[in-house]
């Protein structure tokens, strides 16, 4: 009961916040009957609702309850499938924006299910419960409405000022409401009966249990993260044009096979010279096992999690193991276990000859092993003082994408084994094809390689490279826009600055207001100039009131004549934004945050 | 939990309340004015939902129905036989009755682009296409929808390019729908939540005949719809070949199988294994007027119906197939033949 308390007093200070509510707050209207005194329990007083937080905790409400929530009414009408409409009327409950807003977390990679008593359910996406993305049409022709509404879904206990009739549609319905009577929407979301709100992660979680010298319960975000395209990410496809992609095992094992997890020389090549299996087990019990001389540095036995970009279908999920160098019969889905047999073993401590470190995504450590396993190139190339020379190692570059730089690194600090340091940009280093780590007559003794530059940056007995950035690129505190976060280049706008690029103008359909004319420039245009990251995925866009609404990379660059706008006063400028929700129409926008 | 009360009888008629799939609406409106005509004193109340949802009415929202009519008829396996009505304990039905087929097709206007290019040969890259808009029902909802997934997971097969799936789909649904090729089934997973990402050609709405006002209005190029629906209102039809069409009698389409990647009813996590489409026909057991329900589908099923049907372009099947044909009313019994066990 504490709890549930709680969430009503969080629920009345959310709504106090709430700057957006887009059906009308009132007072409620239609009463509950007072509980008898007798101590025979009433049907008032028996739970109706549950709402299940993505950690699985309940908080149970009965109907009184709810109605001491902040009340949110509204005209909701449905269509049917094939065109019957029911006309608006006027609905009251909580939203359910306001319901899940108190719980923490939610965010566009969840989804709100609401079920009905008998187990139905519909799941609502995070963009229709935050934002009332919903088709709406005319209640009178039943035609969609070019120009949509502002929409908010409600969990409603009344219709018409009086409570629901239990027997027709129980004691909670979903409605989706809005200010006027001028829309109805699809009646398949009004979900009867309402008995409970879920909020989960629309990703089913899984977790890998891995035993060796260490064990370590992996969940799927850090697997995820593993499998990344700028971390470990191996992909095998198969006779059916099928791409897997997941981690090697090798890597894997890695992170049990010694007390090195990740920084520094994870995999023990010491170790696996001598010689241990790797049991991978299914949760049905199927085990293959892998000898560490199999195993040992080859991208070609992976454990995937994904196919065709993907989860993995029922009978593999989470985890199958994949790849060229298994026969069919090793290839064990379901993964749930992978033990690595190295109890008793012990292997010299390793010491890594090259730590990669800084700006970026993981930092890296080799030893001259570690390096000789990978794609190593003899070349020919220019030193500055000695001329015309033969070197063996591994290309620079291809060290600097394993590590994965971040956004904003500029430079690489080189630093020798007698401390001595220099430093080269990266953009230089990223042209050199040739830029090499090379390995010298002295195990462990690696030189840099570093064809058309300075001697300065031919370091002998390279030991680290930090990447670097220069001081944050400085925004002008005056800008009127600001476009920043997964771009190579953040960047503010005066509306001089604007003016100063390519200018257009166009005819849009304003969601509310019909066709109007706008002046600007293109969205795309200024992200073009920013350069977006490539794992930049949405845009959040914030007003000068703090109002914010999101849109994907793909939705925005898909929209050739997204347009952020003039307007009649300077320095303000709107978001002309055609074909997409009517809350990315903003009006003050003073940044765009790519994320 | 209560019942909605049955339709009450006005004027002394029997009220008779039919529920079917929006792709029988034009076929059926023909039915009712003449099966009225034959029994005057029944009046047939019908209404029209994506098949899912008429199904739904009955066993979840317990709507007092006399007749289903459902565009696939194994959903009424699938959610009637495995549920029982609350007052009786009975399943709410035993027993359909595979009256009717189908094809997929697309539906199209003399406006929409590359209309005069399109043909059998190229019509998934034209559909792949940016500047061309596709409308599809929801999977969720509308076997039409599932059925066009299969479609192009059938043809990935068919055309041997095995990446016809991907083109059409990939990028343009917020949450990707998953395609998985086994060795001899190809699995369609549809995630919780299907959502089109704006301004990439692809539109989806509930149920396919909301996409025909759509596609009237210029508002698409193509649309996926049923070959009757698409005759019926005078809209270019484009055939698709009948290893994708789901229509034919002659080609196996079990290769493919379409699954909600969630628990959508209580007790069904509901897989759609590849088949010819199949319309299907029931009783509720709680129908409150189950001696008129026999009739009409009685009346469906006699020349007269078939004739209506047939001048609807939805033909009937030369012999009407009954699943588990001993559960059948009597009256019913002669006029369908026992469906083979699968």
């Amino acid at each position: 009961m504490l709890i549930k308390r709680l969430l009503i007093m969080l629920f009345v200070g959310a709504i106090l916040l709430s700057a957006c509510q887009t059906a009308t707050p009132v007072p409620p209207t239609a009463t509950v009957p007072p509980a008898p005194t007798s101590a025979a329990p009433v049907a008032e007083m028996i739970a109706v609702f549950e709402l299940v937080a993505e950690d699985g905790s309940v908080t149970e409400f009965t109907l009184e309850d709810l109605m001491e929530l902040p009340v949110t009414s509204g005209q909701a009408g449905i269509k049917s499938s094939t065109g019957k409409i029911t006309a608006p009327e006027t609905w009251s409950g909580v939203a359910l924006k306001d319901l899940v807003a108190v719980l923490p977390g939610f965010d566009e990679t969840m989804g709100v299910s609401v079920e009905a008593d008998d187990g139905y359910a519909i799941t609502f996406s995070y963009d229709q419960i935050m934002n009332g993305t919903f088709i709406q049409y005319d209640p009178g022709t039943g035609d969609e409405l070019k120009s949509p509404v502002p929409l908010t879904a409600i969990l409603a206990y009344e219709l018409n000022d009086e409570l629901l009739d239990a027997n027709q549609s129980g004691n909670l319905r979903l409605a989706i409401v809005s200010d006027e009577p001028k829309q109805v929407t699809d009646g398949h979301w009004s979900v009867k009966f309402v008995t409970k709100v879920v909020v989960k992660s629309l990703g089913e979680e899984w977790f890998l249990q891995m035993d060796g010298a260490i064990s370590e319960t992996m969940d799927r975000a850090t697997f995820e993260s593993g499998a990344s395209p700028n971390c470990h990410t191996a992909s095998w496809t198969d006779d059916k044009a099928q791409e897997w992609r997941g981690i090697p095992l090798w890597l894997m094992v890695g992170r049990v096979d010694d007390e090195i997890i990740h920084e520094g020389p994870a995999y023990n090549d010491q170790l696996a010279e001598m010689g241990y299996t790797v049991d991978i087990i299914s949760s049905d019990g199927y085990t293959v096992s892998i000898d560490s001389s199999r195993m040992t540095r080859n991208d070609n036995i992976i454990v995937a999690h994904l196919v065709n970009g993907n989860p993995l279908p029922e009978k593999y999920f989470p985890l199958r193991l994949v790849g060229s160098d298994l026969e069919k019969s090793e290839m064990a889905g379901m993964i749930t276990k992978i033990v690595v047999h190295v109890e008793g073993m012990t292997a010299p401590a390793i010491e890594a000859d090259l730590a990669i470190g800084g700006m970026v995504k993981s930092s890296l450590a080799f030893t001259e092993a570690d390096l000789r396993s990978m794609d190593v190139v003899h070349i020919t190339a220019e030193h500055p003082k000695k001329g015309s020379q033969e070197y063996e190692g591994v290309y620079l570059n291809a060290l600097l994408e394993m590590a994965g730089i971040d956004t904003g690194a500029t430079k690489l600090v080189l630093t020798a084994s007698d401390e001595y340091s220099a430093e080269v940009p990266l953009a230089d280093v990223s042209a050199c094809a040739d830029c090499l780590v090379a390995f010298t007559e002295e195990a462990g003794v690696l030189n840099l390689v570093m064809p058309g530059m300075a001697t300065s940056a031919w370091i002998k007995d390279i030991v680290k490279i930090d990447v670097q950035g220069e001081a944050a690129v400085e925004i002008p505190a005056d800008a009127d826009l600001v476009i920043n976060g997964l771009v190579a280049t953040p960047m503010g706008f005066k509306e001089e600055d604007l003016r100063a690029l390519e200018v257009v103008k166009i005819t849009a359909e304003h969601p509310k207001k019909g066709p109007l004319d706008y002046e600007g420039v293109r969205l795309n245009t200024l992200l073009e100039l920013v350069k977006l990251d490539p794992s930049a995925v949405k845009l959040v866009l914030t007003a000068s009131d703090g109002f914010t609404a999101e849109i994907f990379v793909a939705e925005a660059t898909a929209c050739a004549d997204c347009l952020v706008a003039f307007t009649e006063e300077a320095g303000v400028f709107n978001l002309a934004m055609p074909g997409l929700p009517s809350n990315t129409w903003m009006k003050d926008i003073t940044k765009i945050e790519i994320q | 939990m209560a019942t909605i009360p049955p339709a009450t009888e006005i004027s002394g008629k029997v009220p008779l309340v039919v529920f079917a799939a929006g792709s029988l609406i034009i076929p059926f409106d023909h039915l009712e004015q003449a099966f009225e005509a034959r029994y005057p004193n029944i009046d047939v109340r019908p209404e029209y939902h994506g098949s899912i949802q008429v199904i739904r009415h009955a066993t979840e929202l317990h709507d007092s129905i006399d007749v289903i009519a459902s565009a696939d008829a194994s959903l009424i396996p699938m959610l009637m036989y495995g549920s029982q009505v609350p007052e009786t304990g009975k399943a709410y039905a035993d027993w359909y009755i595979r009256f009717a087929s189908n094809r997929l097709a697309l539906a199209y206007t003399d406006q929409s682009k590359y209309a005069a290019e399109i043909d059998a040969s190229n019509w998934y890259r034209v559909l792949s296409q940016q500047d061309v808009r596709t409308g599809i029902a929801d999977p969720r909802f509308d076997p039409s929808g599932y059925r066009a997934l299969m479609a192009f997971a059938l043809a990935n097969n068919y055309y041997r390019q095995p990446t016809i799936f991907f083109d059409m789909f990939t990028g343009r649904f917020r949450r990707s729908i998953g395609i998985f090729q086994d060795d001899d089934l190809t699995t369609i997973t549809v995630p919780e939540i299907v959502e089109p990402v704006a301004n990439t050609g692809l539109v989806m709405r509930g149920a396919s005949i909301q996409l025909i006002a759509l596609l009237q209005s210029g508002e698409l190029d193509y649309a996926f719809e049923y070959e009757s629906v698409i005759q019926q209102h005078g809209l270019n039809l484009f055939s698709l070949p009948e290893e994708l069409n789901l229509g034919s009698p002659d080609v196996d389409y079990s290769k493919v199988l379409v699954r909600l990647d969630f628990q959508r009813f209580h007790s069904v996590e509901p897989e759609f294994p590849g088949e010819r489409i199949g319309y299907g026909i029931t009783i509720p057991s709680n129908a409150p007027h189950p001696e008129e329900a026999e009739l009409f589908i009685a009346f469906l099923l006699s020349e007269e119906g078939r004739a209506l049907m047939q001048a609807d372009h939805h033909p009937l099947f030369e012999q009407a197939l009954a699943d588990n044909h001993a559960n059948l009313p009597a009256s019913l019994q002669g006029l369908c033949a026992p469906a083979e066990t699968p």
